[in-house]
């Protein structure tokens, strides 16, 4: 029973996450990106944040956790967990390739879209217990 | 470029009551701060633990701020300087700006006046690493090509499957048996598609880098008899006929197999798709000195004279409306046309309007 926060540029994967997730009883806000969703971090304090990389605006979801963890300004908010997720998988099989020195950009958690209920629901929990 | 979570600043000075209430103010305004009394031990911290922002005395005994300001814009331009100046020196401040500082502070100064130079420094520090990063994902993504193509076929397919996934896992609700079974179905289609595009795009890498490491001799006739057998297939499930002709002569090609395959499945799965009903397709080979010609001919509608300089083209599909209605990405003829210039050969297209269409991959020996 957590506030989750969903920023993600595609309004149907963001509908359907917030039914699988309402549905296992969270309370879900959703933004479209990356400077809503900053801003609704700052006015809402989410408990977990499901980020997806937003690959049409070169990788906004980075810039958002760079931000969150770089900035004084979200100084609070530093330690909000954060899920990565994207229908992309680098197709060698890794993940996109972040420069050794830029971990700041990345999430806690990776997910590739699409996942299962089950699957979602289970990170979400762990990240949740962080 | 490392960045912080929480702004780390640098003090140096020789004076203590300057670098105390430095410390004190810095950090009750959030910042890690580290003291250094003198230029030297202000290098050696810089070394140590790199800042995101330095505030340097311009007169200190030993090492001058000026001296600390050109090694650390020597070593590292992206950490921003703040000199302090003592007795308000206009040339020594001035010397320091052209430099590379970024400001600077004439004392006294107050709390107020330290915290909007510090926060305009860490402000221009922020700037230049978004840039940077920004810079680097830009040249990221023209690097990644098959990425964002990845991209544009992934992200459809993937909303659509997480929506049948809120109906599978009864999200919303308890679902009639009836419909359960159909969202069962659906899911497994698309599963089964993501797979193949995963499977199509990691050919399409294959294809793009390294071809040349991976030649292996391999005849002609060989090439001919697999495409032949695939293009059977497909041919007799569409209602079509196959006649294969050749090689006279056979030659020893020198490719990569399995792109090379993929590029002739493409023009042969064309054939088929877009052949009139109960149509023929031909492939024929034939082989010289220099070079091994495939041809692939269908008997379709066509393609119109206007589009033919530009069917090879990354997703270009055909406006004509026989052409239009069959399913396709668009890419699979710029996909051959990758594998085959990387091979060396070239691919070329004539049509007639209501006749059909001739492909020949020309490859050299």
């Amino acid at each position: 029973m957590a506030k989750i926060l969903i920023i993600d540029d595609d309004p149907d994967f963001t509908l359907a996450t917030k039914a699988i997730l309402e549905a296992a009883g969270h309370q879900i806000l959703t933004a479209p990106d990356g400077k809503a969703g900053l801003e609704r971090v700052q006015s809402e304090d989410p408990d977990l944040i499901i980020l997806d990389i937003m690959m049409d605006s070169i990788y906004e979801g980075f810039s958002v956790t760079t931000t969150l963890r770089g900035t004084p300004e979200y100084m609070d908010y530093r330690d909000i967990p954060v899920l990565m997720v994207s229908a992309v998988k680098k197709i060698t099989g890794q993940r996109f390739d972040i420069p050794a020195d830029a971990k700041m950009a990345e999430g806690d958690e990776f997910l590739d879209k699409p996942f299962s209920a089950q699957v979602l629901l289970s990170k979400v929990d762990k990240l949740l217990a962080m | 470029m490392v960045l912080r979570a929480q702004p780390h600043i640098l003090v140096i000075d020789d004076d203590e009551v300057a670098r105390d209430s430095a410390r004190v103010l810095l950090g009750r305004w959030g910042y890690r701060v580290t003291l250094a009394e003198t230029g030297e031990k202000g290098l050696e911290a810089l070394k140590a633990d790199p800042p995101d922002l330095i505030v340097v005395d311009l007169q200190m005994p030993g090492i001058s701020g000026l001296d600390v300001l050109q090694s650390v814009r020597e070593s590292d331009p992206a950490i921003v300087c703040i000199m302090v100046t003592g007795f308000a020196t206009l040339q020594s401040a001035m010397d320091a700006m052209k430099q590379g500082a970024y400001d600077f502070l004439p004392k006294p100064f107050s709390p107020d006046e330290l915290k909007l130079a510090v926060n305009r420094g860490l402000e221009r520090r922020f700037l230049e690493q978004e840039t940077q990063k920004l810079r680097q994902e830009k040249a990221m993504m023209e690097a990644n090509f098959v990425t964002m193509v990845s991209h544009q076929m992934r992200s459809p397919l993937a909303a659509v499957r997480q929506l049948l996934e809120v109906a599978a896992s009864e999200s919303l609700g308890p679902m009639d048996d009836k419909y359960k079974n159909l969202i069962t179905r659906a899911n497994l289609r698309i599963d089964g598609l993501m797979q193949d595009i995963n499977a199509w795009l990691n050919m399409v890498r294959i294809a793009a880098d390294g071809v040349a490491e991976r030649k292996k001799p391999i005849n002609l006739s060989e090439v001919v008899k697999t495409l032949a057998e695939r293009a059977q297939m497909e041919a007799e499930a569409a209602g079509q006929e196959l006649s294969v002709e050749g090689p006279a002569e056979d030659v020893t090609l020198q490719v990569d197999r399995e792109s090379l395959m993929e590029a002739l499945y493409n023009i042969t799965s064309n054939a088929v798709k877009y052949n009139r009903e109960g149509g023929r397709v031909g492939i024929k080979a034939q082989g010289s000195r220099q070079q091994a010609d495939i041809i692939i001919t269908d008997q379709g509608p066509g393609i119109p004279e206007a589009e033919l300089p530009f069917i090879f083209d990354d997703f270009f599909r055909s406006k004509s409306p026989e052409l239009k209605s069959k399913p396709g990405t668009g890419l699979g003829l710029s996909i051959t046309r990758r594998i085959v210039r990387a091979h060396g050969g070239e691919v070329s297209v004539s049509s007639r309007k209501g006749e059909g269409t001739i492909f020949t991959v020309s490859l050299p020996l």
